[in-house]
């Protein structure tokens, strides 16, 4: 039955079955053998399969280790990226604290009994009468500044003036003191600015309160 | 010797070449194949250069791997599924080469092909059952080419709906259905063929 059906269908394409039979016959070129032969004595083929199997083999891989190889790339330059971020970080925070400490050791030092000892040497020495012979000593460890960034106010005022005439560095001018302070940024000179102006202020104080006094 | 070679079959001719490494053996199938392995692969891929590379390729195949072949299956299904899987890689190979297709589209498939004036013009350079057969390739070209090698396989090869449905390890039904899809295609492509 099914036989029928099926010899049915091909008597439907009888026309293109006929006209595909009738297509002529390619033939094999005349040097066709000896081509062939002289591939298989000469043994080239055989390098070339297995090239051609081995290349085929490796494009399977290809993408795969592609996709690999790009992940660990990425995952190793983003490894370095925050390795770099994180010692950017500690030694941006190593100026910063340094700095820290430091005034934090200076403002140590001024503790109260201190300070008590600083005002009964001042009475002393208020008190006390100069003769002509005798021999000044100046105390430096007595005020409890950091010598390096202790600044006379005297010279600090009159650079400042002459500063606002000739325009010098106003960084050149803070540091007043004997020794000069090493550069720490722009942060700590600003503080220290304060603390000048405010020891400033102190002493304008106890200036005016003891002309008013007299 | 010689003759007695020739009058064997294929099947006793490759079992000679497997068991005694007789290069004659081979040499008499290269020779009874030569001429239907390149009609196929020419009808398949539409180029003559290329055809005659996949059937050599196909020859030293046959002679590497002789020891693949097993008894049990006819000796030209197994010839020619090295040949038609050799001449559908270098037809996928090409379609990765070609960006754009001139024949592309399901809508230019369709289209019964136009006999063009201008072939009829020399007459000198073509007969008309050269560019008959010429349009019939290009038509066979157009169809899909799992319904195209089925139908190379039956019509122009004439190779048996069995033969065909071992070669491609498919139900005979399936490949029936198949070829007569493909000659559906091709009679529609073919239209104006059959109007003159």
């Amino acid at each position: 039955m099914k036989k029928n059906t099926y010899s049915e269908e091909e008597t439907r394409y009888s026309e293109i079955i006929d006209t595909l039979k009738s297509l002529p016959e390619i033939k094999a070129p005349d040097n066709f053998e000896y081509n062939l032969m002289i591939k298989i004595q000469n043994g080239q083929f055989e390098s070339n399969l297995k090239k051609n199997k081995s290349t085929n083999k490796l494009w399977i891989f290809i993408p795969s280790t592609a996709v690999a190889l790009s992940t660990i790339l990425l995952f190793t330059i983003f490894i370095d990226f925050s390795s770099k971020e994180t010692k950017e970080i500690s030694l941006a925070d190593l100026q910063y604290i340094t700095p820290r400490i430091q005034t934090y050791e200076s403002s140590k030092e001024f503790s109260p009994e201190k300070s008590k000892s600083v005002r009964e040497s001042e009475k002393l020495v208020k008190n006390k009468e100069v003769l002509p012979n005798d021999v000044i000593e100046t105390e430096t460890e007595k005020y409890p500044f950091n010598q390096n960034y202790s600044v006379d106010v005297d010279n600090y005022i009159e650079e400042r003036r002459h500063s606002q005439q000739s325009g010098s560095n106003h960084s050149m001018l803070a540091s007043g003191g004997v020794h000069y302070p090493e550069f720490n940024g722009f942060y700590l000179r600003q503080q220290e600015m304060e603390l000048i102006r405010l020891y400033k202020a102190r002493l304008d104080s106890i200036i005016e309160a003891s002309e008013n006094g007299r | 010797m010689k003759l007695k070679l020739n009058d064997l079959t294929d099947e006793q001719l490759i079992l000679e070449f497997q068991e005694n490494q007789t290069l004659e053996a081979y040499e008499i199938l290269v020779r009874r194949f030569k001429d239907p392995l390149i009609n196929y692969v020419y009808r398949f891929l539409g180029d003559k250069d290329a055809c005659v590379d996949i059937v050599q390729d196909t020859m030293i195949k046959l002679y590497l791997h002789k020891d693949s072949y097993k008894s049990y299956a006819k000796f030209s299904t197994w010839i020619y599924t090295i040949a038609g899987n050799l001449a559908k890689n270098e037809l996928k190979r090409r379609k990765r080469r070609t960006i754009f297709s001139l024949h592309g589209g399901k809508e230019d498939e369709d289209r019964p092909l136009e006999i063009k004036d201008d072939m009829f013009l020399a007459p000198d350079v073509a007969t008309d059952s050269e560019i008959k057969n010429e349009i019939i390739q290009k038509a066979l070209m157009k169809i899909k080419p799992i319904y195209r090698e089925l139908v190379i396989l039956r019509d122009i090869q004439e190779l048996s709906y069995e033969e065909i449905s071992d070669m491609k390890k498919m139900a005979i039904g399936t490949v029936k259905s198949r070829i007569n899809r493909g000659r559906a295609q091709l009679q529609k492509l073919l239209k104006n063929i059959y109007k003159e």
